[in-house]
């Protein structure tokens, strides 16, 4: 080995320092040349045809492809000028998107309802396209925009909204759920010619980035995903149109010229699809990190390439704008259309603010009446974020007072119903007496409505865990000289709605403090929780003679009454009283969003055949059923087309080893490639070896549960990987003279396998024993179950 | 500190002038390549003309600079040996971890066997100190606070013993930061920070494990360093000697703690870098010499450490012959290799009709039921069938007793069992017939209230995805009957004729109706369950805390000749096998140490020094030992840590734009031994993060001595010493005498008096020799969050 290595060395030691591109110092010398020669920074390196590096003579016109313009050697870049977006479509590329398309068509939609009950999550993503019909706000871990595309088809489907998918039910005859799902498996069919075009950005001849597509076509994987109504189809579809506005960014900005009208198109359009692509499922975040490692490359080599500051700048805006503020700006939209959308009560209500809750129509908090009365039976709330609502039961404290408890609970609950009576002393009744409104300064006293017990505290009892607290507690109060103890002054802090010198009290819009009366001391809850005997609600005490301003400011001695009920008066919207802001909103359905998802960690004591870990997924370990397995439904089996899988896995898990390798001949001066080739391959595989990293092990830092299909964006990228690499292997096999070959070979095996497999794919009807022969694992659960004992 | 001929090169032509390399060894020249001859022949002019010059200065320089290295080692040993014994023998009581890593030590001594998810070396090098001072292991350590003086331990020279490897620990920074280049200054600043650091010295003197480990951590660290400044004269003795003793200091760390990991981690990232550089062919190297190079590291590197991590464990094992408290958590076939087993006692046939007893696997509670039964409804407004309760309790009454019957042939049953009951004499024969097997289906009855253990498809009062277990009356009805038929699976087991034992057989209850297996876990009942364990039907039944073992059969004790034949039928287990299996259960068992300790705290909190940790009070005295860290000291290191970082990152950046700020050598040390000191911090820490098992402060102790001297790299990097006049010594850790300016003198001088004023502050804290006033303890909360005790 070594010998042969040196005395390569030798032949082309003429060619100077020739290091890792992307390793910047000749680069950076090279480009300090091209910077004295003019302004352009395209990174690609003149290579003059017919002249020999090394051990690869350059031959134009390789006997595959007689178009040119996959040629490595012979781009000039006079061909991407003269139009890029289409410069590489010729009208042959529009004769095969075409037939992709077609075929894909065909493969996505066939028999596409067959099975006319509600299959796998079409159960939740059916039903929450129809809450947009119906406007009702539900609540999901997922972002709205790929929910308000199925609400779109169901639309287009007339559906009315009255069905509530529930999972394994018969489509009623008024629920068109065929259209509904032809239209959903769109974005399925759009994978193939898609698939097609990046390969065409990735200059991958064309028979290869026809087989790349026959890869995404002929996988059962995704083509099961893409029958239901399903996110994953208009996920995949938007990471596939980022990977394509990414890599053909790469073109325009290696090729053509900077901040031209193609390049600007192609960086909003990356930044557009970054923008959909999270909107769709927080897996999106991902394309994100690919796009920005990739823009990271590219500015950093413009940076050592001394490019000047003010021409550096401008990248660096320009790449702001597009791919942070863009897909922001799109973000954002799909929320604000999502709570234009969703503007009555429904089942998520509970997860955001109640100034939110009270704009929704229906809601409860929406239609209660304006002012504060006495007799009003309320619900007070901490303006405290955590603790929620003022509360009571008949649990008593175990030390201390040893009368009923008083704490803060976040549900909904009759327990937190208080009726605002007149101070003691000031009898009345409240159901005949005239109406009474509550001011400010006014004393009251709060009695609890399931127990009678009011509100009281003193000197003489310690709360039970912040030191130097009185304890608040609620007692049946009979004696009338312990009546004083329960009377306190309402001070009002903020009127938002009316303004300051307002004196009433209102419902949502009055922030006001309780002050006891007798000690002076102030109703305050804090963080802490109460132990078990007080079920771990938030402890309210009694915040003794505050004086400091800090103190009487604090958010945890502040309350509002949130809800308000009075037979005596009359209800009001009070949407016209409380306004909510969407970013807060929105940020809030974000956090919310990410506790539910936290939340879905997997139930170690349930036995479940559908999960499955991460490590498992290239090899295909462990498909899925999608449906119940009897002898007589049609089943679904959520399978790969294991060759694909397979395939697909070992390059994309040799690629690291492949990059060390050539490092290392590098290093010992005896490189494969010329360095134009060299970044080429760089350039085209950091897309996609990177999309299928970063779309695949991050699943191993998550703690929730994950299922196979969350392998499919990651699978997408290994399948353009594998037919990148075959396209890298083929052209400089001979000379590229068994490209074709290869292709047509490794496509019909494909297709081959995929027909085999394909009764998974399109609904087997009888046992699946029949199908036995499948099973190519001993893990596939095809007609076994694993886990009876 | 190193030579890079391609950094040089580089350096050479862009500056078009010889830079000195910062270590050139005069023997470099005498290496076989070229390139090396090359560079180093045009160095030696520069290394003449700079020793000129050198011996010029150092004939103006007094002695005791000249010799300043070697006082500033003799007061870093001196202090210390002060700071690390000072009043050892207080207090005279059992302080935290002490329960454990002194109870294990006395273990060793009664040749007892035990489980620990840590590794053997540092526990049996307790032991050793033990062993050498005659102490026998009598005492248990059983309780935090426990007194040794009337136990009779030797706990002073027990201490002592620990402490060794504590006091060991400044020297040891000096040592390597004065081979790694850095002035006495640099040096002496990392090792007396390290010095007066609370947290180490009060974790550097008691018996605990972590002293130990860090000082093989950097032994490991140290032999590294003095190895790879011989790279010019690689496969040389020295070489050999110093690679060799890296891997075993390696193999000591990792057989400490599994902590260790982490170290190999950073000299395998740092031999690969070093790798990387041999293999460039500019360096001459051909590929045989690389593969020398690769397969000497991976002999010294990977295979000594593992060998070493190996007989470790033989030791162990030969050391911990008897049964003891570990056995529980083994394979029967594992306990039974031990001396005294009760496995080997009382591993009886179990035969129908016999009154059995079950105890959980990993709990140890026994299945128990009592006439109380579920209440109708449960806090979450859950019902219950209101039937009789099922419950593991943790003692052994005649209300866990069982009866196992056959559920199928009850009518030859009750004829065998009315004969038993008779007293009747049944042959051998007879009785074999009523062996219970691998997979039969069996019924169980709780023998004091004569019903029938019972599940079914009602949810478990605290498990609501869990099936409820009850009993129901023995003329049951037949719909229930189903309900109460449980088939046995022993564990390892693959044909029905393997029979049913007590002890040596772990069984799964399982359910033939339902498929649910008897599961119970932590926690706890409330008082209507009088705090038992819940027991539920888990519909996993493959799950480990599904696992079972009958403890005894009631009234059944093995006559002498029983156990003999018992004993002698036992299968011997190779080393290896005990081996792979004790590892298996130390990784399983440490990533399930998830409980809540209330002085836990998250990484995230630790180089702030956010929290302690209580390791001991006396309420009576108004003493406590609270391992703190020195606040100061590591506020400061964290910050110098930010501080590298970020000059790294902006002169790398002017780098890239060809603006030279910092001179190349000094930029190229600050770059290569600052950046192992700091990935050496990392790795020491960041993987902390990707743990699920509870964490505590004093996991951070092995970064802090990385953030330390980081520290002593910022400081020598910020003053812009003068690196061009580094020599290499031939004794050990001698560093570079430098004259240091008056402003670095300064910062020298307040660093470290701040640190001393600091550590003496807080000392009674890190000693617990001195009884403070609530004033005084509150003073010393210089956040909110430091939970001392005696605040009022």
């Amino acid at each position: 080995m070594e010998p042969h290595n040196l005395k390569q060395r030798g032949r082309h030691g003429h060619e100077g320092e020739e290091t890792l591109p992307f390793v910047s110092e000749e680069y950076a010398n090279e480009q300090r040349q091209r910077a004295a020669a003019g302004p352009s920074y395209s990174l690609d390196i003149p290579i003059t045809p017919g002249k020999s590096y090394g051990a690869y003579p350059v031959k134009k016109s390789p006997s595959w492809d007689d178009s040119g313009a996959d040629s490595l050697t012979d781009f000039s870049s006079a061909t991407f000028e003269s139009g890029l977006v289409l410069g590489l479509l010729k009208s042959r590329d529009f004769v095969i998107t075409g037939m992709l398309a077609l075929a894909s068509l065909v493969t996505r939609l066939w028999s596409i309802g067959r099975r006319p009950n509600v299959t796998w999550d079409e159960a939740h993503f059916g039903k929450f396209g129809a809450y947009y019909i119906n406007h009702t706000f539900y609540h999901d871990v997922h972002p709205p925009l790929a929910k308000m595309l199925v609400s779109l088809a169901e639309v287009v489907a007339k559906h009315n909204g009255s069905f509530d998918f529930k999972s394994g039910k018969k489509y009623p005859s008024h629920v068109d759920f065929t259209l509904m799902r032809a239209q959903i498996a769109m974005y399925g069919v759009a994978l193939v010619p898609l698939a097609y075009l990046t390969c065409l950005q990735l200059r991958i001849s064309r028979p290869m980035a026809v087989l790349a597509a026959c890869f995404v076509l002929f996988d059962n994987a995704l083509c099961v995903m893409s029958r239901f109504i399903l996110l994953d189809e208009p996920l995949l579809f938007f990471t596939a149109m980022t990977l394509w506005s990414a890599v053909s960014f790469q073109n325009v900005s290696k090729h053509g010229k900077a901040f031209s009208h193609r390049w600007w198109a192609w960086l909003l359009m990356t930044g557009f699809s970054l923008g959909c692509v999270m909107s769709s499922k927080w897996v999106g975040f991902f394309c994100v990190i690919m796009v920005g490692i990739a823009t990271a490359d590219d500015l950093f080599r413009k940076y050592c390439a001394l490019m000047p500051w003010d021409e550096y700048a401008r990248h660096w805006c320009a790449r702001i704008i597009a791919l942070i503020v863009v897909p922001l700006l799109v973000y954002t939209a799909c929320f604000w259309v999502h709570f234009t959308l969703l503007y009555r009560s429904g089942t998520g209500d509970h997860k955001l603010s109640a100034n939110f809750q009270a704009n929704l129509r229906g809601n409860n908090l929406n239609t209660q009446p304006y002012d504060i009365t006495y007799g009003s039976f309320v619900d007070v709330r901490a303006v405290y974020n955590g603790p929620g609502l003022l509360h009571s039961h008949t649990h008593t404290y175990p030390s201390g007072s040893r009368q009923q408890q008083v704490t803060c609970f976040p549900h909904r609950d009759t327990n937190n119903v208080w009726q605002l009576r007149k101070a003691f002393g000031a009898a009345m009744d409240y159901a005949i007496d005239p109406i009474a409104f509550v001011n400010d300064q006014d004393i009251v006293q709060l009695v609890h409505n399931q127990t009678g017990a009011t509100i009281r505290t003193s000197e003489n009892f310690k709360a039970p865990l912040t030191a130097g607290h009185f304890e608040i507690a609620a007692e049946n109060i009979t004696s009338s000289s312990e009546q004083g103890i329960s009377n306190w002054r309402v001070e009002v802090v903020k009127q938002k709605h009316s303004g300051r010198k307002d004196k009433r009290v209102h419902a949502m819009t009055t922030v006001f403090r309780l002050r006891h009366v007798e000690t002076g001391c102030l109703m305050r809850v804090g963080q802490r929780r109460l132990p078990q005997w007080g079920w771990n609600q938030a402890e309210v005490t009694c915040l003794p003679d505050p004086t400091k301003k800090k103190d009487i400011r604090s958010n945890d001695v502040l309350w509002y009454i949130e809800h308000n009920t009075n037979k005596r008066m009359a209800q009001d919207d009070l949407s016209k009283y409380v306004k909510s802001s969407f970013l807060i909103d929105m940020i809030q359905l974000n956090v919310e969003m990410a506790k539910t998802n936290n939340a879905l960690w997997p139930d170690v004591n349930k036995y479940s055949t559908l999960e499955s870990k991460p490590w498992s997924w290239p090899f295909l370990i462990h498909p899925m059923r999608m449906v119940g397995w009897g002898d007589k439904t049609i089943k679904y089996y959520e399978i790969g087309n294991p060759l694909l899988w397979w395939g697909s896995a070992i390059v994309c898990i040799a690629y690291p080893f492949r990059l060390l390798y050539l490092l290392v001949r590098m290093k010992r001066k005896c490189p494969l490639w010329r360095p134009s080739e060299l970044l080429e391959f760089w350039d085209n595989t950091k897309f996609l070896w990177g999309g299928w990293a970063l779309h695949y092990i991050p699943f191993f830092l998550m703690g929730r549960v994950t299922y196979i299909h969350h392998y499919l964006p990651a699978l997408y990228f290994g399948l353009l990987q594998l037919a990148f690499e075959l396209d890298f292997f083929f052209k400089r096999w001979r000379r590229g003279r068994y490209l074709r070959a290869a292709a047509w070979i490794t496509g019909i095996v494909v297709c081959i396998v995929f027909l085999y497999f394909a009764p998974f794919t399109y609904g087997w009807d009888k046992s699946a024993k029949l199908l036995a022969g499948r099973k190519w694992l001993s893990s596939w659960n095809i007609y076994e179950d694993f886990y009876a004992i | 500190m190193s030579v890079d001929d391609s950094a040089q090169l580089k350096m050479r032509s862009s500056k078009g002038k010889p830079i000195t390399a910062p270590d050139t060894l005069g023997s470099a020249g005498e290496q076989g390549h070229t390139s090396v001859n090359a560079t180093s022949s045009k160095e030696a002019d520069s290394s003449v003309s700079s020793s000129e010059s050198e011996s010029r200065r150092a004939s103006k320089v007094s002695g005791w600079v000249k010799n300043s290295s070697k006082y500033a080692f003799l007061v870093v040993v001196a202090l210390s040996f002060i700071t690390r014994y000072w009043l050892i023998w207080d207090p005279a009581q059992v302080v935290f971890d002490e329960v454990h890593f002194g109870k294990f030590a006395s273990y060793y001594l009664r040749r007892e066997y035990y489980f620990d998810v840590h590794p053997p070396l540092a526990k049996m090098l307790i032991a050793l100190g033990g062993w050498l001072i005659g102490y026998d292991g009598h005492f248990l350590f059983e309780k935090i606070g426990m007194d040794y003086m009337s136990n009779g331990v030797p706990y002073i020279m027990l201490r002592a013993w620990v402490a060794l490897f504590g006091f060991a620990i400044p020297p040891l920074v000096y040592m390597i930061m004065a081979e790694s280049g850095y002035s006495v200054a640099a040096a002496t600043l990392a090792a007396l920070l390290v010095t007066f650091d609370n947290a180490l010295v009060t974790q550097g003197r008691l018996i605990l494990l972590d002293n130990i480990m860090i000082y093989f951590m950097l032994a490991a660290v140290y032999s590294y360093v003095r190895f790879f400044k011989l790279r010019y004269k690689a496969f040389s003795t020295q070489w050999w000697t110093w690679l060799l003793s890296t891997g075993a200091m390696l193999g000591c760390v990792v057989s400490c703690k599994l902590v260790g990991l982490f170290t190999i981690m950073l000299v395998g990232m740092a031999v690969l870098y070093d790798l990387w550089r041999i293999i460039d062919i500019r360096r001459g190297t051909t590929m045989f010499d690389f593969c020398r190079h690769f397969v000497a590291r991976a002999f010294a590197l990977i295979v000594v450490p593992f060998m070493l991590y190996l007989s470790f464990f033989y030791i162990h094992f030969a050391l911990l012959t008897h049964t003891g408290p570990g056995d529980a958590y083994h394979t029967s076939k594992f306990q039974m290799q031990l001396i005294d087993s009760p496995m080997t006692k009382s591993s009886f046939d179990i035969h129908y009709g016999d009154q059995i007893v079950f105890r959980h696997r990993d709990s140890a509670v026994y299945l128990d039921s009592n006439t109380g039964r579920y209440p109708l409804r449960y806090e979450d407004q859950r019902v219950s069938s209101q039937g009789q309760q099922v419950t593991g309790a943790k003692n052994l009454t005649s209300n866990s007793l069982w009866m196992i019957q056959p559920a199928k042939d009850q009518l030859g049953f009750q004829e065998f069992m009315a004969r038993r009951d008779a007293g009747e004499d049944i042959s051998d024969e007879d009785m074999d017939k009523w062996l219970v097997y691998h997979s039969d289906f069996v019924q169980l009855m709780h023998v004091n209230t004569s019903s029938i253990l019972r599940t079914h498809d009602v949810a478990s009062p605290l498990t609501p995805t869990n099936m409820e277990f009850t009993t129901v009356p023995l003329n049951g009805s037949v719909a229930v009957w189903e309900d109460t038929i449980w088939q046995i699976n022993i564990d390892g087991a693959d044909t029905n004729d393997t029979v049913l034992q007590t002890s040596s057989s772990f069984i799964r209850l399982v359910s033939k109706k339902h498929s649910v297996a008897m599961y119970t876990h932590k926690k706890k009942l409330p008082a209507w369950g009088h705090k038992h364990q819940e027991i539920n039907g888990n519909k996993k039944p493959t799950e480990n805390g599904n696992v079972w073992t009958i403890p005894l059969i009631h009234g059944r004790k093995a006559s002498p000749e029983e156990q003999e034949e018992m004993k002698n039928k036992v299968a011997k287990m190779g080393f290896f096998e005990k081996y792979a299996e004790l590892q298996g259960l130390m990784i399983k068992h440490n990533n399930a140490l998830t409980s809540v300790h209330p002085f836990q705290s998250t990484p995230m909190s630790w180089p702030l020094l956010v929290r302690g940790i209580s390791f001991w009070t006396n309420a009576d005295a108004r003493k406590q030992i609270y391992l703190l860290g020195n606040p100061v000291g590591w506020w400061l290191s964290s910050l110098s840590l930010l501080a590298y970082v970020i000059s790294v990152v902006a002169l790398e950046l002017f780098n890239r734009r060809n603006i030279t700020i910092v001179d190349g050598i000094i930029y190229r040390h600050f770059l290569r031994s600052g950046g192992f000191i700091a990935f050496a911090w990392f790795i020491h820490y960041f993987p902390f993060f990707l743990m699920g098992r509870s964490l505590f402060l004093h996991h951070y102790l092995p970064a802090s001595i990385f953030a330390y001297m980081m520290i002593g790299a910022t400081y020598q990097f910020f003053n812009f010493d003068e690196y061009q006049k580094f020599t290499l010594r031939h004794w050990n850790g001698k560093a570079r005498a430098l004259m240091p300016s008056t402003i670095a003198a300064a910062l020298f001088a307040t660093i470290i008096a701040a640190q001393v004023a600091t550590f003496m502050f807080f000392a009674p804290l890190a000693y617990g020799t001195t009884s403070m006033t609530p004033e005084q303890i509150r003073g010393r909360m210089w956040m909110s969050t430091y939970d001392l005790h005696f605040q009022k």
